[in-house]
């Protein structure tokens, strides 16, 4: 646990000077900022929980989906790249590091990075309420929804995430599959077929798009003659955090020691 | 215990039908400086890294400090400060932020660490270059800087001094020879550059093709270095036959007509000149030659020279 804290700590100093990934965490306040300054139904709320509300569905629904999910498989492939590229994997292994310990470092550093992004993707949505001079009423609630969604979002990037290891070093055809994995997640995410099955051994379950909706969406406001028909047909199918965090435990643990046994392998 | 600092037995590298190093047992003695000497290609930067435990041996053995390597990497590669092949290190950051990433996975907690390995090489402490600013000689410094920086007892280095100007070269060569000298480290030096080997090493080890064709103390290779007369004269069998009748020379070759070599450094030249002169001989021309270390690795690789 030791010798990972201080393999993180090192991981956090290679970061300097690395745009790509303050660029990648300056982008979660790109979709708030422009549903506030572009989007009317955005400007316009009828009380401050409607506000926090609709801008943290943005958040969780577009944000987490579209933008956290490839910049975590986009940093992941910069990272576990980066020791080949840079020739310094050879430094590393005489030190000794365990390329298992350093693969599982790097992902640790994109656990915190997604929980930075839905963070600061978070702030700035009550950024945006106290500008409109509304009562953030239920926001640290919302926020913390978040911050698990960035949890889940972070483990359903690792099965992205060991594809682009195992093809290992081309970068384009990390991205070709980030943008599929991501497009196709989104889908199954919003697919009536997969957010309507049962907790259990199925891909509503073990996917990671439709398993977040299932867990988030309990969280925001359904009132409304059309939410409460949506309510109606999905709420059954709605996870509990325990639920929702037993299967993103495994699942890490999984893909955790598959990425670590791939980078092994990986020549130095 | 062994005496060795590393003892290799049997060492082999193959990648698919291709071998890189073969059946190599080499034998490093603590306290000196061995040059691994061989062209490029030969199979020395293969063999430093499965001493580092960085490729895995087809077979054979590798042993440092007396203990197998496979299965003590955490206790051996502490012990050791290496150079491989080129420089890595992080271009955003500079010179002494990689050192610091390095030392604090070795634990090393002190800045003196960094300050002392960044003046050794004569790099600067805190300096705000990047290190994808560095020349390459800047990089090589960097590179050893951080081989040295936790003090190890041995040292692996990979053609150190490549891409240094001559100054560097010979700052370099100092610094390893008092390494050795002053702290009593163990030093594993490869190099194509035989004047470099030459120059610095104590014993020798000559790898062709993957081979370890020759492995001896640097003295005692030079003695194997061959020192023989040549003479030019009318008529060689005739010399020779005078050397031999009247001095009791054995060792000669006469190589052609007018061609005689002497082995027997006994011989009184001046005496030879005068004898086969008294004889009615005409000398044109009476040498002594010495072959270097490079005809040596000529003669054990049945190759060409090396730099």
């Amino acid at each position: 646990m030791k010798a990972l804290l201080k393999l993180l700590r090192c991981e956090f100093s290679k970061l300097k000077r690395k745009p790509l990934f303050f660029a990648a965490a300056a982008i979660s306040a790109l979709i708030p900022l422009c549903c506030a300054l572009f989007l009317p139904e955005m400007q316009d709320f009828a009380s401050g929980a409607e506000a926090v509300d609709r801008l943290m569905s943005t958040l969780f629904q577009l944000s987490a989906y579209l933008l956290l999910m490839p910049a975590v498989v986009v940093l992941a492939s910069n990272l576990l790249f980066e020791e080949q590229d840079n020739d310094t994997l050879k430094n590393l292994m005489t030190i000794p590091v365990s390329k298992p310990a350093l693969a599982l470092a790097k992902m640790t550093l994109l656990f915190l990075f997604s929980i930075a992004f839905m963070a600061i993707g978070g702030l700035v949505n009550l950024g945006i309420v106290l500008a409109s001079g509304l009562e953030p009423a239920g926001f640290w609630r919302l926020f913390f929804v978040g911050i698990g969604q960035g949890i889940l979002m972070w483990a359903g990037a690792l099965p992205c995430v060991l594809l682009v290891v195992l093809l290992n070093r081309s970068y384009i055809i990390s991205v070709i599959i980030t943008f599929f994995y991501t497009v196709i997640n989104y889908i199954l995410g919003t697919n009536d077929f997969f957010i309507t099955q049962p907790f259990g051994f199925n891909p509503g379950t073990l996917l990671p798009g439709p398993l977040a909706f299932r867990w988030f969406f309990q969280y925001l406001d359904t009132s409304g003659a059309q939410m409460t028909k949506l309510m109606e047909r999905i709420s059954p199918y709605f996870v509990t955090t325990p639920q929702a965090f037993l299967v993103v435990v495994l699942e890490s643990a999984v893909f955790l020691t598959l990425i670590a046994l791939v980078y092994k392998r990986q020549s130095c | 215990m062994s005496d060795y600092v590393i003892e290799t037995r049997g060492l082999t590298k193959q990648y698919g039908a291709q071998t890189s190093v073969s059946d190599l047992s080499i034998h490093v003695r603590q306290g000196r400086i061995y040059g691994l000497l061989g062209r490029n290609g030969a199979g020395k930067t293969t063999t430093m890294r499965m001493l580092l435990g960085l490729t895995d041996p087809s077979s054979g053995t590798v042993s440092l400090f007396g203990k197998p390597l496979r299965g003590n990497e955490k206790k051996i590669l502490p012990r050791i400060g290496s150079l491989i092949e080129s420089p890595g290190f992080y271009p955003n950051l500079t010179g002494t932020e990689n050192l610091r990433i390095f030392a604090d996975l070795r634990g090393l907690k002190s800045p003196k660490y960094i300050k002392s390995a960044l003046e050794v090489v004569n790099l600067p402490y805190r300096d705000k270059k990047l290190f994808s600013q560095y020349s390459l000689g800047m990089k090589q410094r960097l590179a050893i800087a951080l081989a040295i920086m936790h003090n190890p007892e041995l040292l692996i280095l990979d053609e150190p001094i490549n891409g240094l100007d001559p100054i560097g070269i010979a700052e370099v060569r100092d610094f390893i020879r008092e390494l050795c000298d002053a702290t009593g480290k163990t030093i594993l030096i490869s190099s194509h550059i035989l004047s470099e080997i030459a120059l610095l090493a104590d014993d020798v080890g000559i790898i062709d093709h993957g081979v370890l064709v020759e492995e001896e103390s640097l003295e005692e290779l030079e003695a194997k270095n061959g020192k023989y007369f040549r003479f030019t004269v009318s008529n060689a069998a005739a010399a020779g036959r005078l050397l031999y009748e009247r001095l009791g020379i054995h060792d000669m070759t006469v190589d052609s007509a007018n061609e005689l070599t002497v082995r027997d450094l006994h011989l009184d030249t001046a005496q030879a000149i005068s004898l086969f002169v008294g004889a009615g001989l005409t000398v044109s021309d009476a040498h002594l030659y010495e072959d270097t270390l490079e005809d040596y690795f000529k003669k054990v690789t049945g190759g060409e020279g090396i730099a």
